[in-house]
């Protein structure tokens, strides 16, 4: 059979081993970028602790993935949640007058790649909206982001022992099957939600109650991760354990306090090692015990800039005063507060 | 490839040189995988685009002592997984345990002048199950060993070799009668 094998490798290494090129000067261009955005967090990693989180992107230019306006919505209470989606859907045209009302999905397939990298809006109700409490929508834009697919799968758990991904069943689940997710075994109970996204190889929204998730892959030893209700998270994936995440919820509970959204637009500068959000227009409270104990509230406004989540295990509250659009040096300076908070005691990885 | 473990040292701290020479060791293979994987030249493009993305955010975490050609390509496995999820398609069944997966002989049923064969066997690999196609990729055109395969895929060694034979005897179906000619016996 392995000679079978060999003789059939070779074969297929004979007739089908060679591959049209990319596009003129895109091998050039891609190791020029490699390098320079390589480089530079090297020059910068001084020490091993300051090279932890630091993010790729650290300035608003043209090819970086950044989503620069991210509203949140919420329904009223007791308002239906029928209700809330076709107020949303007015809201959302009426900011985006002219634009259609489905989401802006892919880019044509095989569009050239200049053609692709285009503004685009995104709204992500669906599902979501009919299932969670705390049901939220999210309206992108505008961003120059390469895109060339649907930025969201909904996994929706709408009825117990359910779990649907556009619609196609992927699992009948109970509280004690799992789930595979890019390689990922997610245990899920009746009621909860899975968001993913390119930007977050899995990201979770949970409702109902507690679960565990074991991540085994792209991690040196399996890590257990217990996950609350209202919990948002990031779950490593295969050969990337630290893919970013997107501030989903309006309502996070984190070891170190919850986080509250509600009414601000962000704007999201990092997805690396967490989220580092700034609040661009309005305000967002976050809930946090100090270290002496005492809970305090921290209204963040207009202009302020904090990490919400560090990996899927620890929370992080940071802010900036009078930055918008935080540089490079922000950046450095808040991921060293970042590791230097994370070291002490009160965030113990689960 | 394997790179010296001092070389991967080096890129663990960000060296420019180390990180030039990655990418010169390694982008044709990347490119390689995701322009024979996915359907257009632009798709392809982005795909190794974020591989190397991949690359750059974890690099850090790279253990310089294990070989590079898993770490980058369980990167690219991933990437292209998540852009078929993304696009909610590969472009037949997505794995080889999948029994709806059809087998469809692609060649003709007479023999297959040579200059044909490269078609037919390219059709008949562009229909096999994601799973089996992927393996095909890494084990034939990455010429990596089946622990490196399993390396990158989180398998066993033992199974990553079952699944490439699964994904041979697959492809034997899917070539039908000319399977001899194209692949030997």
């Amino acid at each position: 059979m392995n000679d079978s094998h060999e003789n059939a490798e070779r074969r297929m290494r004979d007739l089908l081993g060679g591959v049209t090129g990319p596009s003129p000067g895109y091998r050039a261009s891609l190791r020029k970028r490699f390098l320079e955005a390589s480089s530079a967090e090297g020059s910068q990693s001084a020490t091993p602790d300051a090279r932890d989180p630091l993010p790729m992107s650290t300035t608003l230019e043209d090819d970086d993935p950044i989503v620069t306006d991210l509203r949140i919505f919420l329904p009223p209470p007791g308002q239906p949640t029928a209700t809330f989606k076709q107020r949303l859907r007015a809201e959302l045209l009426s900011a985006n007058p002219g634009q259609a009302t489905e989401p802006t999905p892919a880019v044509e397939k095989g569009a050239p790649a200049a053609s692709r990298k285009r503004r685009f809006r995104l709204l992500a109700g669906g599902g979501l909206l009919a299932a969670a409490a705390a049901a939220v929508a999210l309206m992108v834009q505008p961003a120059d982001v390469h895109s060339s697919a649907p930025l969201w799968e909904v996994l929706q758990a709408d009825h117990p022992g359910s779990i649907m991904v556009d619609d196609v069943a992927l699992a009948d689940l109970d509280s004690t099957d799992e789930l595979v997710v890019g390689g990922t075994s997610l245990s899920v109970p009746a009621g909860a939600l899975a968001v993913s996204s390119p930007w977050s190889q899995n990201l979770a929204f949970f409702e109902n109650s507690a679960v565990s998730f074991a991540v085994t892959e792209g991690l040196d030893e399996p890590r257990v991760i217990e996950l609350r209700s209202g919990f948002v998270f990031s779950a490593p994936h295969g050969g990337e354990p630290d893919d970013g995440l997107l501030p989903l919820a309006v309502r996070i509970e984190t070891d170190c306090g919850v986080l509250d959204f509600q009414g601000a637009t962000l704007g999201i500068v990092s997805e690396q090692e967490g989220v580092f959000v700034a609040v661009v227009d309005g305000e967002a409270s976050f809930t946090f015990e100090n270290f002496q104990g005492d809970t305090e509230v921290q209204i963040v406004e207009s202009g302020h800039l904090f990490s919400v989540l560090r990996n899927d295990h620890a929370s992080v509250y940071l802010h900036f005063e009078d930055e918008m659009c935080p540089g490079r040096e922000v950046i450095l300076a808040l991921a060293e507060q970042i590791v230097t908070f994370a070291k002490t005691d009160r965030i113990v990885p689960r | 490839m394997i790179l010296p473990q001092d070389l991967r040292e080096r890129l663990v701290v960000r060296d420019p040189d180390a990180l030039g020479l990655l990418f010169d060791l390694y982008f044709e293979r990347v490119w390689a995988f995701m322009r024979r994987s996915v359907d257009d030249v632009a798709t392809a493009e982005d795909l190794t685009q974020e591989v190397f993305l991949g690359v750059h955010r974890s690099v850090e975490r790279l253990d310089p002592r294990r070989e590079l050609a898993p770490w980058i390509f369980s990167i690219a496995a991933n990437k292209l997984r998540d852009h078929w999820r993304r696009t909610g398609r590969s472009r037949v069944a997505t794995s080889l345990d999948d029994d709806e997966n059809p087998v469809v002989a692609v060649a003709p049923q007479e023999d297959l002048n040579p200059e044909d064969y490269s078609g037919a066997l390219q059709r008949a690999v562009s229909i096999l199950p994601a799973d089996a196609r992927e393996i095909v990729e890494l084990r034939v055109f990455q010429e990596l060993s089946y622990e490196q395969i399993g390396e990158c895929l989180d398998l066993s060694p033992q199974a990553a070799r079952k699944r490439f034979s699964r994904a041979i005897q697959a492809l034997r179906e899917n070539l039908g009668q000319s399977c001899e000619s194209l692949l030997g016996q």
